[in-house]
């Protein structure tokens, strides 16, 4: 795991667990403020993948896991492609390129202990979501028996199932990532 | 990963071959069961709301098989992932067996089936990470079936609605145990080879 996240061309620290935790729980609050303002401003009409594509972003600024950059090393184990090209222009300018890592392959690849984590913190995401995702499923079916079941709610019934589905994407692709960087305890203290 | 005990006792799941035909039926069960349903409903239009008792047979569909794989509870084919914690069900007591030492048994578990040791852990966990990569994009799958039954209206919907749910908790609930009985090894149990 990265001790630092770069953002905008700042590097910042998150060698401390609370600042950690602190990132998953804002990073989740951005996700549901989203998902309210997407559901007041379209009703989620058309502009449902934008939530995909925050979560990648998500991944590839501060989480990591599943795209390079971010705290988390890639968990395919694999070295990050390198473009030939540098940057562009508009990347310099806006800050927005991941610097090259000086230490080579302890930069994207998992050692044992790391492997291990990793496959731990995706048993315990699957647990999680699998629980999860019978609570829509009880609904959906009894809504097959009774279809006024969910008329006091002020959603027609499918765009529910369509946010729980991107919200259940969304757990897919950051839940692991944001376990690891909960549960890893303070960097200072290891060394020491 | 695999019990030693079974949940039928005549049927033994020791070899690989037995326990990917396992697979396959349940598999085929599960499907099946979603597959009548969704053809009742999408072709015949005649056909009546689920009653409460049609409505129960999917969901225990889900309750009940995937623990019939084990993994998601003890006493199926699989060893419990979380292990037995439930205090009345770790009273033990010891059994004779026909052709060795006596074991100890917690109802009709032995001992061995209840807790993972730290290979079977790690074992776990990496079945795990698979399942939740193959689990991933069957999600992203599902979000694009939702994306054409909304073209489709909203009658499609809801029953895309219902559809979806139910095939990713059937995953969900399933893959991981699929994986463990269709790639693990055949069984030798010691006991039970031939004396020399």
């Amino acid at each position: 795991m990265n001790a630092e996240v770069v953002l905008l061309g700042r590097r910042i620290s998150m060698a401390s667990q609370s600042r950690r935790r602190a990132l998953v729980v804002t990073i989740y609050a951005a996700f549901a403020i989203l998902l309210a303002a997407l559901w007041v401003l379209t009703g989620w009409r058309g502009s449902g993948a934008w939530v995909i594509w925050a979560a990648i972003l998500a991944c590839r600024v501060f989480l990591g896991g599943y795209y390079n950059g971010g705290l988390v090393k890639p968990f395919n184990n694999k070295a990050p492609k390198q473009p030939a090209m540098p940057p562009s222009i508009l990347a310099l300018r806006l800050r927005v390129y991941q610097p090259v890592a000086p230490d080579g392959q302890s930069a994207w690849r998992n050692d044992e202990r790391e492997l291990h984590q990793r496959d731990h913190a995706h048993y315990l995401a699957y647990q999680a979501i699998g629980v999860a995702v019978c609570v829509p499923m009880l609904i959906a079916s009894m809504r097959l028996i009774r279809p006024s079941l969910m008329s006091w709610i002020p959603m027609s019934p499918d765009a529910i199932y369509y946010g729980l589905t991107l919200v259940a994407l969304i757990l897919f692709l950051t839940l692991p990532q944001a376990i690891l960087l909960w549960t890893e305890h303070d960097m200072e203290e290891q060394q020491s | 990963m695999i019990a030693e005990s079974s949940p039928f006792p005549w049927f033994s799941t020791a070899r690989r071959s037995t326990r990917r035909l396992v697979v396959v039926a349940y598999w085929l069960v599960a499907l099946g069961v979603f597959g009548l349903i969704q053809w009742k409903l999408a072709f015949h239009s005649n056909y009546p709301v689920p009653t409460w008792m049609e409505l129960l047979f999917p969901l225990q569909v889900i309750v009940f098989l995937p623990a019939l794989l084990g993994g998601v509870r003890a006493g199926g084919f699989v060893k419990p992932f979380r292990g037995v914690k439930w205090a009345p069900m770790q009273e033990r007591d010891d059994t004779q067996t026909l052709f060795g030492p006596t074991r100890p048994v917690i109802n009709s578990m032995t001992a061995a089936d209840i807790h993972l040791d730290e290979r079977e852990r790690r074992q776990r966990d990496s079945v795990h990470f698979a399942a939740y990569t193959c689990a991933r994009w069957f999600a992203l799958g599902l979000l694009i079936l939702e994306f054409g039954a909304a073209a489709a209206g909203p009658e499609w919907m809801m029953r895309a609605g219902n559809a979806a749910f139910y095939l990713l908790a059937l995953v969900l609930w399933s893959l991981p145990q699929t994986l463990i009985l269709w790639n693990e090894p055949d069984v030798t149990v010691p006991d039970m080879e031939p004396q020399q």
